[in-house]
This record gives structure tokens, C-alpha cells and sequence, in this order.
């Protein structure tokens, strides 16, 4: 028989200590099983499966190794914005910043508060939020009136995982869940009404597990409604719960 | 850096609304790092724009690019080369860039979008203060480096003056508390053990190095690329 020669993966480095203190343990979700006294009685499988519900939470644990921050050196101005707003001290900044793709947890924090525009999550640009949002307005039979983006860690239906158009109290909403609401910025909150939404409503997680990202977003939307009471718009017209 | 603060949108509304196709343009240097001009603010300023002229009834296309630096011609030019039907540029970055784009043919109008304000350092994230007035005549070997320039209400280089309480200055008020700059440079002094170079009066500043002795340039020689000669015209041989 031939050698088969073993390809062995790059390694990943450790997760730093000072990284691990700031980073949210979520246990692992015990699997439910059959009662010793039923499953003595047969053959069949004894392990009963998640719940749609525990499904997503169990897969919530996900820590996105190495599916972190990118930096586009030839856009980073070294302005330190990064390494100040991470809740995880990730990056590092000399002539441009460096992420740690071993520490990144993948909040999106440095993306979104990024003044240069320098830095992508894997799976994440920051534009993707309003051009999503644009997608669905124009995809909707009827006029949306209202947008609503969505902290994804709180729904407990793949149905709530998409994004969707429904129909609502007369309302025609456009949700998308996202995986972070502190990833939506000043334009995602203001597309909405440049393409005919009454209001917007962005919500976030009832536990955020990312160190200081409920306290930016909070001051990200109050700028938000500075903004849009300068262009014309009532900023109650945008709410944060 | 340049730290630069935005204009009201109703300001840079009423530069351009008369406009069908304005350019917002940003620069990747000062601006951005105080958060007032970089390519992220380029964008909440045309959203902002788009609003605001829907708001008004108008159609307007609002174009967006942010260049590396306002203020030299190989990152600025090629954008001008391609205006494509533009005809109002608001330019978010400080105002070199807003003369910069001013003084380029054919003419296309400038507006700025933000205010210059002044050359400072960061104090934490979010907030700047000014450290430097760029007079053109630095005496911060004497003054423990502190300046009086930029950083005494009344520029005064042999003080304090008597309207220093407490180590803050006569102009603090209940919202902005400012440290008096000559309340710090002796603290400094002292710890540097340079306390007697204060005891010498410093002369009359000579401001014609400032900005008060009209617009500066520098010119350094031994930097400059020798442009090349053009051949002088071949002479026809003689018959």
C-alpha cells in the first residue's frame, strides 16, 4: 500500500489569557437523552437532538477562529481607532494595525467604527447592512415602512434567521437579522429612509457578549438622530431597544 | 494633526443645492483620524445630503471617493481628470485640499465641507486639543515645551498674567474648564530644573515668522527635481 502522506493543518495559535478573561463563556448546552429506564428497553437512539431553539444557541458558542478582522493597509491611517474601541485588545498598531487572527473574536466593532474604512470581518464589510437592506426594499411587492435590523443571538427560528419582508398591523417590515447590531452604522441607520421607510428600528441581543459594544452603538444612534434631524428627518423616527 | 470639525448640513446644503451632481471627497490623512473627513464621514455626509435633498424635493446624485491625501497633486489630479459630468465638488478635507482642488484649471467650484480649526493632539478618543499655532519661531526649549502660543488665551511669553485662578485660566467656564499655560510651563520648569531660564525675559515676539507676516512657504533646494530643458529645434545644414 502506498504511503499516504499526512497534510497537517496551520496550527492556531492559543487564545491568550488576558483574551480568554474578556471573552463570554456560554457553557455547552447538555444534549437531551432518553431516560435510562426507556432506553434500556430497546435499541433506539438514545441521544434525543436539540430543539430548533437550542440548536441556534448551541451554535452561537462559535468563537470564529481566524474569521476575524482583515486590515487593507494601503486604506489604515494608523488612528488608533481600532485598538481603542476592541473589547478584546486585539489589535496592534506601528505603521498600520495588526490583527491577531488567533485573539479576534469577529465582534465587528473595529470594522464599523473604522474612520478609513480599512477593515472586513470574514463574511462582513462594512456596507453590507444597507446594501442588504436595498435588496430587500426593492425585493418587497409593497412599499416597506418600516426597516428593522436585528441582533441575531436573541431569534429562535432559522425562519427569523432570514431575511424577510411581512406584513404587520398594517406595517410593511423589512427584518434583517444581523449577527452583531453594533455592526450597523450611521448610513445602514439612515438607507432606510432615503429609500422610503417611515421608521427603523434596531435591536439589539438581551446579553451582548462583546465588552462595550452595547454602550457604542448606543452613542452610534444617538449621532444617528443629530443626523437626521440635520437632514430634515425626525430622529424619533429612529428608535434603539 | 489638522483637526477639523463639520459644517452645519443646512451650510453645505445651501453651497450646492442649485446643483445636479456634486462629488463629496474625502482625505485619508488629518481628517480621518479626527473622525471629520475620512472615507466613513464621506459617506454619512452624502447619506445626510441624499436626505436632505429629498427632504427639499430636489434630484441630486451625490458621488463619493476618498483620496489618500488632499494636499499633493498625484492623488488628487487623476480624481479631477475623471469628473464625468460633476459639477460641484464639497471637499471634507481641511482647507489646503479645498485650495488645493480651487486652484486647478479647468475651474470646477469647491466647496468646503468642514472647518479647520487647529493642529492638536489627542487627549483621549473623541476629543482633541490645540498644542501648536505654527508660528514659525519655536521657543519650547525655553518654556519646558509648552507653548504659550497655542495654548494662552493671550499669547503672552512672559507670564502668567493676573487672571490665572487656581491653575486654570480666566477663560474657563462651567462647561470647558482651560488650564493656564503659564500655570504649567513653571510646574514644568520646576520639574525639569529649568526654572531659571524663566527668570530671563523673553523679547517681544517678532510675528512676521507667523501667519501675521503674510501667507508662509518653504522651499528646500536641495529637494527639488530639476525639471527637464526642452532640446533646442535642430538647425538645417548650410547649403
Amino acid at each position: 500500500m502506498l504511503p499516504i502522506e499526512e497534510e497537517k493543518p496551520d496550527a492556531v495559535a492559543e487564545l491568550p489569557e488576558d483574551v480568554i478573561q474578556k471573552v463570554q463563556r456560554i457553557e455547552r448546552l447538555a444534549m437531551p437523552t432518553v431516560s435510562p429506564q426507556e432506553r434500556k428497553r430497546s435499541f433506539d437512539q438514545f441521544e434525543m437532538g436539540y430543539s430548533e431553539r437550542d440548536a441556534l444557541k448551541e451554535a452561537w458558542r462559535c468563537l470564529s477562529c481566524t474569521a476575524g478582522a482583515t486590515v487593507n493597509e494601503d486604506k489604515c491611517g494608523a488612528c488608533l481607532t481600532c485598538l481603542r474601541v476592541c473589547p478584546f485588545g486585539v489589535p496592534v498598531v506601528d505603521n498600520v494595525a495588526v490583527m491577531a487572527s488567533e485573539m479576534c473574536q469577529a465582534c465587528g466593532l473595529c470594522a464599523v467604527e473604522c474612520p478609513a474604512v480599512a477593515i472586513s470581518i470574514k463574511r462582513f464589510v462594512v456596507g453590507d447592512i444597507r446594501n442588504r437592506i436595498a435588496e430587500l426594499v426593492s425585493s418587497s411587492d409593497k412599499p416597506v415602512t418600516r426597516v428593522e435590523i436585528l441582533c441575531a443571538q436573541d431569534l429562535e427560528t432559522r425562519e427569523e434567521l432570514r431575511s424577510r419582508v411581512v406584513t404587520d398591523n398594517g406595517q410593511v417590515i423589512a427584518r434583517l437579522p444581523v449577527t452583531c447590531a453594533a455592526r450597523a452604522d450611521e448610513v445602514d441607520m439612515m438607507k432606510p429612509f432615503e429609500l422610503g421607510a417611515e421608521t427603523v428600528l434596531v435591536r439589539r441581543c438581551s446579553r451582548c457578549r462583546y465588552l462595550g459594544a452595547d454602550e457604542r452603538l448606543a452613542r452610534r444612534v444617538a449621532r444617528t438622530r443629530e443626523l437626521l434631524e440635520a437632514a430634515g428627518v425626525s430622529g424619533d423616527r429612529l428608535t434603539l431597544v | 494633526m489638522i483637526v477639523a470639525d463639520a459644517k452645519p448640513l443646512a451650510e453645505v446644503f445651501g453651497f450646492i443645492q442649485a446643483y445636479k451632481k456634486v462629488f463629496v471627497l474625502g482625505c485619508g490623512e488629518c481628517v480621518t483620524v479626527c473622525h471629520v473627513g475620512g472615507e466613513k464621514e464621506v459617506a454619512v455626509l452624502a447619506q445626510q445630503l441624499r436626505l436632505k435633498a429629498k427632504t427639499e424635493g430636489k434630484q441630486m446624485e451625490f458621488l463619493e471617493n476618498t483620496v489618500r491625501r488632499q494636499c499633493d497633486p498625484e492623488f488628487v489630479l487623476p480624481v479631477l481628470e475623471k469628473l464625468d459630468g460633476v459639477e460641484a465638488i464639497v471637499s471634507i478635507a481641511c482647507g489646503v485640499g479645498v485650495n488645493f482642488i480651487a486652484d486647478q484649471r479647468p475651474p470646477i467650484p469647491v466647496f468646503p465641507g468642514v472647518n479647520t480649526t487647529f493642529m492638536g493632539q489627542t487627549i483621549e478618543h473623541g476629543e482633541w486639543a490645540e498644542r501648536c499655532a505654527g508660528c514659525g519661531d519655536c521657543i519650547l526649549h525655553i518654556t519646558g515645551g509648552i507653548c504659550p502660543i497655542a495654548r494662552c488665551a493671550k499669547t503672552i511669553l512672559n507670564g502668567p498674567c493676573g487672571g490665572t485662578k487656581d491653575g486654570k485660566c480666566e477663560i474657563s467656564t462651567a462647561e470647558r474648564s482651560v488650564d493656564c499655560a503659564w500655570a504649567l510651563i513653571v510646574e514644568r520648569c520646576k520639574q525639569l530644573g529649568t526654572l531659571d531660564r524663566l527668570a530671563e525675559v523673553i523679547p517681544a515676539k517678532n510675528w512676521a515668522t507667523a501667519r501675521d507676516g503674510g501667507p508662509r512657504q518653504r522651499v528646500r533646494p536641495d529637494l527639488k527635481i530639476a525639471k527637464e530643458e526642452a532640446e533646442p529645434a535642430a538647425q538645417a545644414p548650410a547649403t
